[in-house]
Protein backbone atom coordinates (compact mmCIF):
# COMPACT_ATOMS: atom_id res chain seq x y z
CA UNK A 1 0.00 0.00 0.00
CA UNK A 2 1.49 3.39 -1.23
CA UNK A 3 2.13 5.56 1.94
CA UNK A 4 2.58 9.57 0.80
CA UNK A 5 4.81 12.11 2.85
CA UNK A 6 4.08 15.77 2.02
CA UNK A 7 7.48 17.67 1.66
CA UNK A 8 8.40 20.86 3.77
CA UNK A 9 11.15 23.11 2.66
CA UNK A 10 11.07 25.25 5.98
CA UNK A 11 9.61 23.99 9.22
CA UNK A 12 7.94 25.52 12.38
CA UNK A 13 7.41 22.84 14.74
CA UNK A 14 4.97 25.06 16.81
CA UNK A 15 3.01 26.56 14.13
CA UNK A 16 3.70 23.74 11.42
CA UNK A 17 2.93 20.56 13.25
CA UNK A 18 -0.82 21.12 14.47
CA UNK A 19 -1.65 22.45 10.56
CA UNK A 20 0.01 19.01 9.30
CA UNK A 21 -2.49 17.09 11.72
CA UNK A 22 -5.05 19.02 10.99
CA UNK A 23 -4.60 18.27 7.30
CA UNK A 24 -4.41 14.26 8.47
CA UNK A 25 -1.09 14.50 7.28
CA UNK A 26 0.93 11.14 8.57
CA UNK A 27 4.43 11.21 7.83
CA UNK A 28 6.65 14.26 6.19
CA UNK A 29 10.19 14.58 5.14
CA UNK A 30 11.84 17.69 5.88
CA UNK A 31 14.43 19.46 3.13
CA UNK A 32 15.05 21.38 6.45
CA UNK A 33 18.38 19.55 7.16
CA UNK A 34 19.69 22.60 9.84
CA UNK A 35 17.13 21.41 12.34
CA UNK A 36 19.29 18.51 12.71
CA UNK A 37 22.90 19.15 11.96
CA UNK A 38 24.06 21.17 14.78
CA UNK A 39 21.34 20.33 17.15
CA UNK A 40 22.40 18.96 20.57
CA UNK A 41 21.77 15.27 21.28
CA UNK A 42 18.40 16.45 23.97
CA UNK A 43 17.08 19.04 21.13
CA UNK A 44 17.19 16.04 18.50
CA UNK A 45 15.22 14.18 21.04
CA UNK A 46 12.85 16.53 21.57
CA UNK A 47 12.23 16.83 18.12
CA UNK A 48 11.77 13.26 17.52
CA UNK A 49 9.08 13.50 20.36
CA UNK A 50 7.00 16.12 19.18
CA UNK A 51 6.57 14.25 15.90
CA UNK A 52 5.80 11.15 17.73
CA UNK A 53 3.65 13.11 20.21
CA UNK A 54 1.57 14.17 16.74
CA UNK A 55 1.95 11.12 15.19
CA UNK A 56 3.50 12.03 12.20
CA UNK A 57 6.76 9.96 10.73
CA UNK A 58 10.12 11.56 9.78
CA UNK A 59 9.98 9.57 6.32
CA UNK A 60 13.20 11.13 5.23
CA UNK A 61 15.60 14.32 5.40
CA UNK A 62 17.01 16.10 2.33
CA UNK A 63 20.35 16.56 2.87
CA UNK A 64 22.88 19.70 2.10
CA UNK A 65 23.89 20.21 -1.30
CA UNK A 66 26.50 17.68 -2.62
CA UNK A 67 28.23 19.77 -4.96
CA UNK A 68 31.67 19.30 -2.76
CA UNK A 69 30.97 15.20 -2.62
CA UNK A 70 32.55 14.37 -5.93
CA UNK A 71 34.94 17.52 -5.47
CA UNK A 72 38.60 17.34 -7.34
CA UNK A 73 40.08 19.01 -4.11
CA UNK A 74 40.56 16.81 -1.13
CA UNK A 75 39.94 19.15 1.07
CA UNK A 76 36.25 20.15 -0.30
CA UNK A 77 35.60 16.64 -0.58
CA UNK A 78 36.42 15.55 3.11
CA UNK A 79 34.74 18.09 3.89
CA UNK A 80 31.60 17.42 2.10
CA UNK A 81 31.86 14.00 3.37
CA UNK A 82 32.62 14.64 7.12
CA UNK A 83 29.02 17.05 7.19
CA UNK A 84 26.70 14.49 5.68
CA UNK A 85 28.43 12.24 8.54
CA UNK A 86 27.43 14.26 10.74
CA UNK A 87 24.15 14.75 9.76
CA UNK A 88 23.49 10.72 9.28
CA UNK A 89 24.54 10.73 13.16
CA UNK A 90 21.73 13.58 14.19
CA UNK A 91 19.49 12.05 12.16
CA UNK A 92 19.69 8.29 13.70
CA UNK A 93 19.31 10.16 16.95
CA UNK A 94 16.23 11.93 15.82
CA UNK A 95 14.65 8.41 14.47
CA UNK A 96 15.48 9.59 10.78
CA UNK A 97 15.67 6.10 8.54
CA UNK A 98 16.23 7.82 5.09
CA UNK A 99 18.87 10.55 4.00
CA UNK A 100 18.16 11.76 0.59
CA UNK A 101 21.08 13.40 -1.39
CA UNK A 102 22.60 14.29 -4.52
CA UNK A 103 25.54 12.60 -5.86
CA UNK A 104 27.87 15.37 -6.53
CA UNK A 105 28.60 18.27 -9.42
CA UNK A 106 30.74 18.03 -12.63
CA UNK A 107 32.34 20.96 -13.49
CA UNK A 108 33.99 20.41 -17.11
CA UNK A 109 34.63 17.51 -19.24
CA UNK A 110 38.15 16.24 -17.51
CA UNK A 111 36.21 16.78 -14.07
CA UNK A 112 33.63 14.05 -15.20
CA UNK A 113 36.09 12.29 -16.45
CA UNK A 114 37.66 11.53 -12.67
CA UNK A 115 34.26 11.94 -10.95
CA UNK A 116 33.49 7.93 -10.93
CA UNK A 117 36.18 6.99 -8.87
CA UNK A 118 36.27 9.96 -6.64
CA UNK A 119 32.11 9.53 -6.15
CA UNK A 120 32.92 5.80 -5.18
CA UNK A 121 35.67 7.25 -2.23
CA UNK A 122 33.49 9.52 -0.97
CA UNK A 123 30.31 7.12 -0.86
CA UNK A 124 32.11 4.40 0.68
CA UNK A 125 33.14 6.33 3.56
CA UNK A 126 29.60 7.17 4.11
CA UNK A 127 28.44 4.46 3.97
CA UNK A 128 30.14 3.15 6.94
CA UNK A 129 28.61 5.72 8.61
CA UNK A 130 25.03 4.89 7.60
CA UNK A 131 25.51 1.41 9.04
CA UNK A 132 27.16 2.02 12.21
CA UNK A 133 23.93 4.73 12.68
CA UNK A 134 21.72 2.06 11.07
CA UNK A 135 20.42 5.30 8.32
CA UNK A 136 19.86 4.62 5.02
CA UNK A 137 21.39 6.61 2.30
CA UNK A 138 19.12 7.26 -1.09
CA UNK A 139 21.30 8.99 -3.96
CA UNK A 140 18.94 10.55 -6.30
CA UNK A 141 18.86 10.94 -9.93
CA UNK A 142 19.50 14.86 -10.75
CA UNK A 143 17.77 16.73 -13.02
CA UNK A 144 18.83 17.05 -16.77
CA UNK A 145 21.08 20.35 -17.68
CA UNK A 146 22.73 21.07 -20.43
CA UNK A 147 26.47 21.96 -20.36
CA UNK A 148 28.70 22.32 -17.17
CA UNK A 149 28.41 22.75 -13.76
CA UNK A 150 25.61 19.88 -13.88
CA UNK A 151 24.76 16.89 -11.66
CA UNK A 152 26.96 13.44 -11.79
CA UNK A 153 23.61 11.09 -11.43
CA UNK A 154 22.20 12.58 -14.26
CA UNK A 155 20.88 8.92 -15.37
CA UNK A 156 19.94 5.81 -14.03
CA UNK A 157 22.63 3.87 -15.72
CA UNK A 158 25.17 6.13 -14.01
CA UNK A 159 23.35 6.05 -10.89
CA UNK A 160 23.16 1.80 -11.43
CA UNK A 161 26.67 1.76 -11.59
CA UNK A 162 27.46 3.29 -8.74
CA UNK A 163 24.81 1.93 -6.51
CA UNK A 164 26.56 -1.77 -7.91
CA UNK A 165 30.01 -1.05 -7.14
CA UNK A 166 28.83 0.30 -3.26
CA UNK A 167 26.72 -2.68 -3.29
CA UNK A 168 25.64 -2.07 0.35
CA UNK A 169 21.90 -2.16 1.60
CA UNK A 170 22.85 1.09 3.43
CA UNK A 171 22.97 2.49 0.00
CA UNK A 172 20.26 2.58 -2.10
CA UNK A 173 18.63 4.99 -4.63
CA UNK A 174 15.48 7.76 -4.16
CA UNK A 175 13.97 8.27 -7.65
CA UNK A 176 12.61 11.87 -8.66
CA UNK A 177 9.85 11.64 -11.28
CA UNK A 178 10.29 15.44 -11.56
CA UNK A 179 14.12 14.79 -12.57
CA UNK A 180 13.57 12.12 -14.76
CA UNK A 181 10.64 13.67 -16.63
CA UNK A 182 12.83 16.31 -18.03
CA UNK A 183 15.27 13.73 -19.01
CA UNK A 184 12.74 11.69 -20.90
CA UNK A 185 12.88 14.21 -24.04
CA UNK A 186 16.61 13.58 -23.90
CA UNK A 187 17.61 9.61 -23.09
CA UNK A 188 15.50 7.21 -21.34
CA UNK A 189 11.93 7.30 -20.17
CA UNK A 190 10.70 7.22 -16.54
CA UNK A 191 9.33 4.04 -16.47
CA UNK A 192 12.28 2.39 -17.84
CA UNK A 193 14.75 4.04 -15.56
CA UNK A 194 12.54 3.00 -12.76
CA UNK A 195 12.64 -0.47 -14.19
CA UNK A 196 16.45 -0.16 -14.24
CA UNK A 197 16.73 0.66 -10.72
CA UNK A 198 14.13 -1.81 -9.32
CA UNK A 199 15.22 -2.78 -5.92
CA UNK A 200 17.54 -0.53 -5.52
CA UNK A 201 14.68 2.02 -5.30
CA UNK A 202 14.47 2.82 -1.12
CA UNK A 203 12.50 5.72 -1.96
CA UNK A 204 10.98 8.15 -4.63
CA UNK A 205 10.42 12.21 -5.07
CA UNK A 206 7.05 12.67 -7.08
CA UNK A 207 6.60 16.11 -8.42
CA UNK A 208 5.77 17.12 -11.90
CA UNK A 209 6.60 19.74 -14.79
CA UNK A 210 6.43 20.78 -18.06
CA UNK A 211 9.47 18.47 -19.53
CA UNK A 212 11.83 21.26 -19.44
CA UNK A 213 12.24 22.91 -16.32
CA UNK A 214 12.45 21.41 -12.61
CA UNK A 215 9.45 23.53 -11.84
CA UNK A 216 8.36 20.62 -8.52
CA UNK A 217 4.62 21.31 -9.19
CA UNK A 218 2.10 18.76 -7.40
CA UNK A 219 1.94 15.42 -9.33
CA UNK A 220 -1.03 15.62 -12.21
CA UNK A 221 -0.17 19.10 -13.06
CA UNK A 222 2.62 18.65 -15.57
CA UNK A 223 2.98 16.68 -18.41
CA UNK A 224 4.70 13.38 -16.62
CA UNK A 225 2.60 10.13 -17.91
CA UNK A 226 1.48 8.55 -14.67
CA UNK A 227 -0.31 5.52 -15.79
CA UNK A 228 3.37 4.78 -16.93
CA UNK A 229 5.17 5.38 -13.71
CA UNK A 230 2.28 3.38 -11.54
CA UNK A 231 2.58 0.40 -14.25
CA UNK A 232 6.20 0.83 -13.52
CA UNK A 233 6.21 1.12 -9.55
CA UNK A 234 4.18 -2.21 -10.35
CA UNK A 235 6.82 -3.60 -12.11
CA UNK A 236 9.31 -3.37 -9.40
CA UNK A 237 6.83 -4.45 -6.85
CA UNK A 238 7.15 -1.02 -4.78
CA UNK A 239 4.67 -0.59 -1.71
CA UNK A 240 6.71 1.84 0.47
CA UNK A 241 6.42 5.18 1.18
CA UNK A 242 7.13 8.27 -1.42
CA UNK A 243 7.80 12.09 -0.88
CA UNK A 244 5.33 14.45 -2.74
CA UNK A 245 8.00 16.86 -3.33
CA UNK A 246 5.86 19.80 -4.32
CA UNK A 247 3.93 22.09 -2.58
CA UNK A 248 0.09 22.28 -2.79
CA UNK A 249 -0.95 23.09 -6.54
CA UNK A 250 -2.30 26.94 -6.35
CA UNK A 251 -3.77 27.34 -2.76
CA UNK A 252 -4.22 24.73 -1.75
CA UNK A 253 -3.65 22.80 1.62
CA UNK A 254 -1.89 19.57 2.08
CA UNK A 255 -5.16 17.61 2.56
CA UNK A 256 -6.65 18.50 -0.63
CA UNK A 257 -2.94 17.37 -2.04
CA UNK A 258 -2.77 14.14 -1.03
CA UNK A 259 -6.15 13.57 -1.97
CA UNK A 260 -5.30 14.85 -5.62
CA UNK A 261 -2.44 12.78 -5.86
CA UNK A 262 -4.22 9.60 -4.19
CA UNK A 263 -6.91 10.27 -7.00
CA UNK A 264 -4.19 10.62 -9.63
CA UNK A 265 -2.31 7.23 -8.90
CA UNK A 266 -5.30 5.11 -8.06
CA UNK A 267 -6.90 6.18 -11.02
CA UNK A 268 -3.20 5.03 -12.70
CA UNK A 269 -3.62 1.66 -11.07
CA UNK A 270 -1.97 1.68 -7.98
CA UNK A 271 -2.84 0.05 -4.73
CA UNK A 272 -4.40 3.10 -2.49
CA UNK A 273 -6.92 2.25 0.05
CA UNK A 274 -9.19 5.82 -0.40
CA UNK A 275 -11.96 5.52 -2.09
CA UNK A 276 -11.19 8.48 -4.37
CA UNK A 277 -10.93 9.10 -8.60
CA UNK A 278 -10.45 12.19 -10.82
CA UNK A 279 -12.68 10.58 -12.75
CA UNK A 280 -16.18 11.20 -13.17
CA UNK A 281 -19.40 8.44 -13.22
CA UNK A 282 -20.56 8.14 -16.69
CA UNK A 283 -23.81 8.89 -15.42
CA UNK A 284 -23.06 12.51 -13.84
CA UNK A 285 -21.29 13.33 -17.36
CA UNK A 286 -23.88 12.71 -19.22
CA UNK A 287 -26.14 15.61 -17.68
CA UNK A 288 -24.10 18.14 -19.98
CA UNK A 289 -25.70 19.03 -23.16
CA UNK A 290 -22.61 17.80 -25.19
CA UNK A 291 -23.15 14.43 -23.65
CA UNK A 292 -19.21 13.65 -22.63
CA UNK A 293 -18.91 9.84 -21.94
CA UNK A 294 -14.87 9.67 -22.05
CA UNK A 295 -13.76 7.81 -18.96
CA UNK A 296 -10.70 9.55 -18.75
CA UNK A 297 -11.92 13.06 -18.87
CA UNK A 298 -10.74 14.63 -15.74
CA UNK A 299 -12.39 18.33 -14.62
CA UNK A 300 -11.03 21.35 -12.94
CA UNK A 301 -12.43 24.31 -11.04
CA UNK A 302 -12.66 27.46 -12.95
CA UNK A 303 -12.10 29.32 -9.62
CA UNK A 304 -9.17 27.50 -7.62
CA UNK A 305 -7.48 25.30 -10.45
CA UNK A 306 -8.08 22.30 -8.90
CA UNK A 307 -9.17 18.77 -10.51
CA UNK A 308 -12.39 17.63 -8.97
CA UNK A 309 -12.03 14.82 -6.71
CA UNK A 310 -14.94 12.62 -6.72
CA UNK A 311 -15.72 10.41 -3.56
CA UNK A 312 -19.16 7.96 -3.63
CA UNK A 313 -20.61 10.97 -1.81
CA UNK A 314 -19.51 13.67 -4.86
CA UNK A 315 -17.30 15.90 -6.31
CA UNK A 316 -15.15 18.86 -4.57
CA UNK A 317 -12.26 20.60 -5.04
CA UNK A 318 -9.73 22.94 -3.42
CA UNK A 319 -12.35 26.16 -3.10
CA UNK A 320 -15.60 23.56 -2.16
CA UNK B 1 26.11 37.29 -2.18
CA UNK B 2 23.23 39.21 -2.43
CA UNK B 3 23.31 42.70 -1.26
CA UNK B 4 20.82 45.27 0.31
CA UNK B 5 19.24 47.05 -1.74
CA UNK B 6 16.63 50.17 -1.39
CA UNK B 7 13.67 51.60 -3.64
CA UNK B 8 14.42 55.09 -3.87
CA UNK B 9 10.43 55.27 -3.32
CA UNK B 10 10.78 55.56 0.90
CA UNK B 11 11.30 59.51 -0.09
CA UNK B 12 9.30 59.22 -2.99
CA UNK B 13 8.34 63.13 -2.06
CA UNK B 14 11.55 63.99 -2.35
CA UNK B 15 13.42 65.04 -5.81
CA UNK B 16 15.40 61.39 -6.98
CA UNK B 17 19.14 62.96 -6.14
CA UNK B 18 18.30 64.23 -2.26
CA UNK B 19 16.14 60.78 -1.92
CA UNK B 20 19.52 58.94 -3.29
CA UNK B 21 21.76 61.65 -0.54
CA UNK B 22 19.47 60.96 2.35
CA UNK B 23 19.81 57.39 1.89
CA UNK B 24 23.44 57.26 1.34
CA UNK B 25 23.91 58.92 4.67
CA UNK B 26 22.39 56.64 6.33
CA UNK B 27 24.65 53.83 4.78
CA UNK B 28 22.49 52.19 1.65
CA UNK B 29 25.13 51.76 -1.25
CA UNK B 30 22.83 50.21 -3.74
CA UNK B 31 19.23 51.97 -5.21
CA UNK B 32 16.73 50.69 -7.09
CA UNK B 33 15.23 53.96 -8.91
CA UNK B 34 11.24 54.23 -8.10
CA UNK B 35 9.06 54.40 -11.28
CA UNK B 36 7.31 57.96 -10.28
CA UNK B 37 11.39 59.13 -9.57
CA UNK B 38 12.00 57.70 -13.71
CA UNK B 39 9.30 59.79 -14.32
CA UNK B 40 9.59 63.31 -13.04
CA UNK B 41 13.39 63.11 -14.06
CA UNK B 42 12.00 62.31 -17.56
CA UNK B 43 9.86 65.46 -17.86
CA UNK B 44 12.61 67.79 -17.22
CA UNK B 45 14.03 69.88 -19.40
CA UNK B 46 17.11 68.39 -21.11
CA UNK B 47 16.37 64.63 -19.30
CA UNK B 48 20.01 63.50 -20.35
CA UNK B 49 21.74 66.07 -18.76
CA UNK B 50 19.97 65.33 -15.11
CA UNK B 51 20.62 61.46 -15.50
CA UNK B 52 24.33 61.89 -16.43
CA UNK B 53 24.48 64.05 -13.25
CA UNK B 54 22.54 61.90 -10.92
CA UNK B 55 25.11 59.18 -12.25
CA UNK B 56 28.43 61.28 -11.25
CA UNK B 57 26.53 62.07 -8.20
CA UNK B 58 26.25 58.48 -7.31
CA UNK B 59 29.91 57.99 -7.95
CA UNK B 60 30.98 60.75 -5.78
CA UNK B 61 29.06 59.36 -2.95
CA UNK B 62 30.21 56.00 -3.87
CA UNK B 63 26.83 54.45 -4.48
CA UNK B 64 25.20 52.65 -7.66
CA UNK B 65 21.49 52.31 -9.12
CA UNK B 66 21.60 48.53 -10.11
CA UNK B 67 17.79 48.51 -11.15
CA UNK B 68 14.95 50.83 -12.36
CA UNK B 69 11.65 50.14 -11.58
CA UNK B 70 8.90 49.47 -14.44
CA UNK B 71 7.24 51.56 -16.88
CA UNK B 72 4.16 52.43 -15.41
CA UNK B 73 4.54 56.41 -15.15
CA UNK B 74 4.03 56.57 -18.61
CA UNK B 75 8.11 56.92 -19.90
CA UNK B 76 8.52 55.57 -22.99
CA UNK B 77 10.10 52.48 -23.56
CA UNK B 78 13.06 53.76 -25.41
CA UNK B 79 13.83 56.44 -23.43
CA UNK B 80 13.38 54.38 -19.76
CA UNK B 81 15.97 52.40 -21.63
CA UNK B 82 17.92 55.33 -22.81
CA UNK B 83 17.96 56.42 -19.07
CA UNK B 84 18.67 53.34 -17.45
CA UNK B 85 21.70 53.15 -19.48
CA UNK B 86 23.03 56.12 -18.65
CA UNK B 87 22.37 55.42 -14.81
CA UNK B 88 24.44 52.10 -15.38
CA UNK B 89 21.26 49.96 -14.13
CA UNK B 90 21.72 46.33 -14.99
CA UNK B 91 18.17 45.18 -14.64
CA UNK B 92 14.73 46.97 -15.60
CA UNK B 93 12.15 45.40 -13.55
CA UNK B 94 8.81 44.94 -15.44
CA UNK B 95 5.16 43.80 -14.59
CA UNK B 96 3.76 41.36 -16.84
CA UNK B 97 0.22 43.00 -18.22
CA UNK B 98 -1.91 40.47 -16.02
CA UNK B 99 -4.99 40.74 -17.69
CA UNK B 100 -3.61 39.87 -21.42
CA UNK B 101 -2.74 36.18 -22.75
CA UNK B 102 0.99 35.22 -22.78
CA UNK B 103 1.01 35.28 -26.37
CA UNK B 104 0.72 39.40 -25.68
CA UNK B 105 3.00 39.40 -23.35
CA UNK B 106 5.64 37.54 -25.44
CA UNK B 107 4.68 40.13 -28.00
CA UNK B 108 5.04 43.17 -25.94
CA UNK B 109 8.19 41.72 -23.79
CA UNK B 110 10.07 41.02 -27.21
CA UNK B 111 9.56 44.58 -28.03
CA UNK B 112 11.53 45.67 -25.25
CA UNK B 113 14.48 42.64 -25.81
CA UNK B 114 14.94 44.79 -28.57
CA UNK B 115 15.82 47.72 -26.92
CA UNK B 116 17.89 46.21 -24.04
CA UNK B 117 20.03 44.62 -26.52
CA UNK B 118 20.51 48.08 -28.01
CA UNK B 119 21.09 49.80 -24.46
CA UNK B 120 23.02 46.46 -22.83
CA UNK B 121 20.41 47.15 -19.87
CA UNK B 122 18.73 43.61 -19.15
CA UNK B 123 15.33 43.27 -18.19
CA UNK B 124 13.37 41.48 -14.64
CA UNK B 125 9.84 40.45 -15.28
CA UNK B 126 8.23 40.90 -12.17
CA UNK B 127 6.07 37.60 -10.83
CA UNK B 128 2.16 39.30 -10.34
CA UNK B 129 -0.70 37.43 -8.41
CA UNK B 130 -4.01 36.75 -9.25
CA UNK B 131 -6.00 39.32 -7.22
CA UNK B 132 -4.39 42.28 -9.70
CA UNK B 133 -7.20 41.58 -12.04
CA UNK B 134 -10.32 41.74 -8.93
CA UNK B 135 -11.86 39.93 -10.91
CA UNK B 136 -13.31 36.56 -8.93
CA UNK B 137 -12.19 33.46 -11.22
CA UNK B 138 -9.74 35.40 -13.03
CA UNK B 139 -6.11 34.25 -13.63
CA UNK B 140 -3.60 37.15 -13.47
CA UNK B 141 -0.77 36.41 -16.08
CA UNK B 142 2.68 36.16 -14.80
CA UNK B 143 1.62 34.72 -11.52
CA UNK B 144 3.72 31.49 -11.79
CA UNK B 145 7.10 31.14 -12.05
CA UNK B 146 6.62 28.92 -14.93
CA UNK B 147 4.56 31.44 -16.87
CA UNK B 148 7.98 33.76 -15.92
CA UNK B 149 10.41 31.46 -17.09
CA UNK B 150 8.63 30.45 -20.13
CA UNK B 151 8.84 34.11 -21.02
CA UNK B 152 12.47 33.91 -20.15
CA UNK B 153 13.15 30.88 -22.64
CA UNK B 154 11.13 32.49 -25.14
CA UNK B 155 13.15 35.63 -24.96
CA UNK B 156 16.58 35.72 -24.15
CA UNK B 157 17.87 34.48 -21.29
CA UNK B 158 21.30 36.33 -21.04
CA UNK B 159 18.65 39.70 -21.73
CA UNK B 160 16.16 38.39 -19.15
CA UNK B 161 15.12 37.45 -16.17
CA UNK B 162 13.53 37.42 -12.91
CA UNK B 163 12.53 39.59 -10.07
CA UNK B 164 10.76 37.84 -6.83
CA UNK B 165 8.30 39.85 -5.48
CA UNK B 166 7.78 38.35 -2.32
CA UNK B 167 4.97 39.80 -1.15
CA UNK B 168 3.03 39.11 -4.94
CA UNK B 169 3.79 35.47 -4.17
CA UNK B 170 2.65 35.45 -0.99
CA UNK B 171 -0.62 36.80 -2.08
CA UNK B 172 -0.70 34.14 -4.85
CA UNK B 173 0.16 31.58 -1.66
CA UNK B 174 3.16 29.96 -3.41
CA UNK B 175 5.89 28.08 -1.63
CA UNK B 176 8.36 30.90 -1.95
CA UNK B 177 10.90 28.13 -1.38
CA UNK B 178 9.86 26.09 -4.28
CA UNK B 179 9.50 28.60 -6.09
CA UNK B 180 12.65 30.53 -5.93
CA UNK B 181 14.40 27.19 -6.52
CA UNK B 182 12.30 26.85 -9.96
CA UNK B 183 13.52 30.24 -11.47
CA UNK B 184 17.25 29.18 -10.40
CA UNK B 185 19.64 30.86 -12.03
CA UNK B 186 16.85 32.96 -13.78
CA UNK B 187 16.68 35.18 -10.59
CA UNK B 188 18.00 38.38 -11.18
CA UNK B 189 16.29 40.82 -8.69
CA UNK B 190 13.99 40.49 -6.18
CA UNK B 191 11.62 42.83 -4.06
CA UNK B 192 11.45 42.10 -0.50
CA UNK B 193 8.87 43.18 1.43
CA UNK B 194 5.72 41.62 3.91
CA UNK B 195 2.78 41.46 4.44
CA UNK B 196 0.16 40.89 7.64
CA UNK B 197 -2.79 39.68 5.29
CA UNK B 198 -3.15 36.65 2.39
CA UNK B 199 -4.87 38.67 0.32
CA UNK B 200 -3.31 41.94 0.59
CA UNK B 201 0.39 43.31 -1.00
CA UNK B 202 0.98 46.11 1.68
CA UNK B 203 4.70 46.58 1.46
CA UNK B 204 5.89 46.17 4.94
CA UNK B 205 9.33 45.38 6.30
CA UNK B 206 10.05 41.88 6.56
CA UNK B 207 9.11 40.16 9.71
CA UNK B 208 6.05 42.98 9.71
CA UNK B 209 4.03 40.40 7.83
CA UNK B 210 2.99 37.10 7.58
CA UNK B 211 5.99 35.72 4.94
CA UNK B 212 7.94 32.65 6.00
CA UNK B 213 11.40 34.42 5.80
CA UNK B 214 13.29 31.07 6.48
CA UNK B 215 12.05 29.37 3.05
CA UNK B 216 12.77 32.79 1.41
CA UNK B 217 16.59 32.74 2.40
CA UNK B 218 16.89 29.35 2.18
CA UNK B 219 15.93 29.47 -1.71
CA UNK B 220 17.97 32.32 -2.34
CA UNK B 221 21.37 31.00 -0.95
CA UNK B 222 20.66 27.40 -2.34
CA UNK B 223 20.44 28.74 -5.87
CA UNK B 224 23.61 30.99 -4.84
CA UNK B 225 21.56 34.25 -5.96
CA UNK B 226 23.87 37.05 -6.12
CA UNK B 227 21.61 40.03 -7.10
CA UNK B 228 20.39 42.62 -4.82
CA UNK B 229 17.77 41.94 -2.01
CA UNK B 230 16.06 44.73 -2.64
CA UNK B 231 13.79 46.15 0.00
CA UNK B 232 10.03 47.70 -1.56
CA UNK B 233 8.86 48.27 1.89
CA UNK B 234 7.40 52.08 0.93
CA UNK B 235 4.55 51.50 3.42
CA UNK B 236 6.04 50.93 6.30
CA UNK B 237 8.05 54.11 6.52
CA UNK B 238 5.96 56.37 4.29
CA UNK B 239 3.84 57.93 6.89
CA UNK B 240 6.98 58.67 9.24
CA UNK B 241 7.96 62.35 9.13
CA UNK B 242 11.01 62.95 7.37
CA UNK B 243 13.98 62.64 10.71
CA UNK B 244 11.77 59.56 12.07
CA UNK B 245 11.74 58.07 8.32
CA UNK B 246 15.58 57.66 8.36
CA UNK B 247 15.91 56.11 12.28
CA UNK B 248 13.61 53.47 10.35
CA UNK B 249 15.03 53.10 7.27
CA UNK B 250 18.67 52.57 9.61
CA UNK B 251 17.01 50.07 11.34
CA UNK B 252 15.78 48.66 8.16
CA UNK B 253 19.83 48.30 6.49
CA UNK B 254 20.66 47.00 9.62
CA UNK B 255 17.88 44.37 9.49
CA UNK B 256 18.96 43.75 5.90
CA UNK B 257 21.93 42.72 6.81
CA UNK B 258 21.54 40.44 9.90
CA UNK B 259 19.09 39.06 7.49
CA UNK B 260 21.38 38.37 4.81
CA UNK B 261 24.33 37.52 7.24
CA UNK B 262 22.93 35.41 9.55
CA UNK B 263 19.99 33.48 8.24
Amino acid sequence: MLQFAPCLSTIDLVQDIPVLVENGVEMVTLNEYELFLDASDERLLEIRKIFEDAGIEIHSVHGPTSKDLISSDPGLRNRSVEKFSRLVRQLSIAGVRIMVFHGGQVEDEDHLASAFPLALESLERLVKVAEEHHVVLALENDSYQKGFPRGFCGNSRTLLKLLESIDSPWLKACFDTGHAHIYEGIQERIGDAIRNLGAWIATFHIHDNDGFGDLHVQPGYGTINWDEFVSALQDIRYEGPMTIESGPWAGGTYRCMLEEVKALLKDSGADIRDELTLRPKVDWLKNFPSGWTNPDIMIRCRRCGHYIVWTPEGGHCACG
Amino acid sequence: MFKPAIMTGVFSELKPEDAIKRLADIGWRYFELYSAHMAEMDKRKDPEKHFSALRELCERLGVSIPAAHDNTQGVKPERFMRWSQILGVKWVVLHPSVEKTAQENLRVLREWVDLARRFGVGIAVENMHDLIPDIEGRRAFGATPTELLWLVKETDPELVGVCWDVNHAHVQKLDQYRAIKQLGKHLVHTHINDTTTDSEEQHLLPFEGKVVWKAVMKALREIEYDGLFSLEAGASVNNLPLPLRDLKLRYALELTEAMIECM
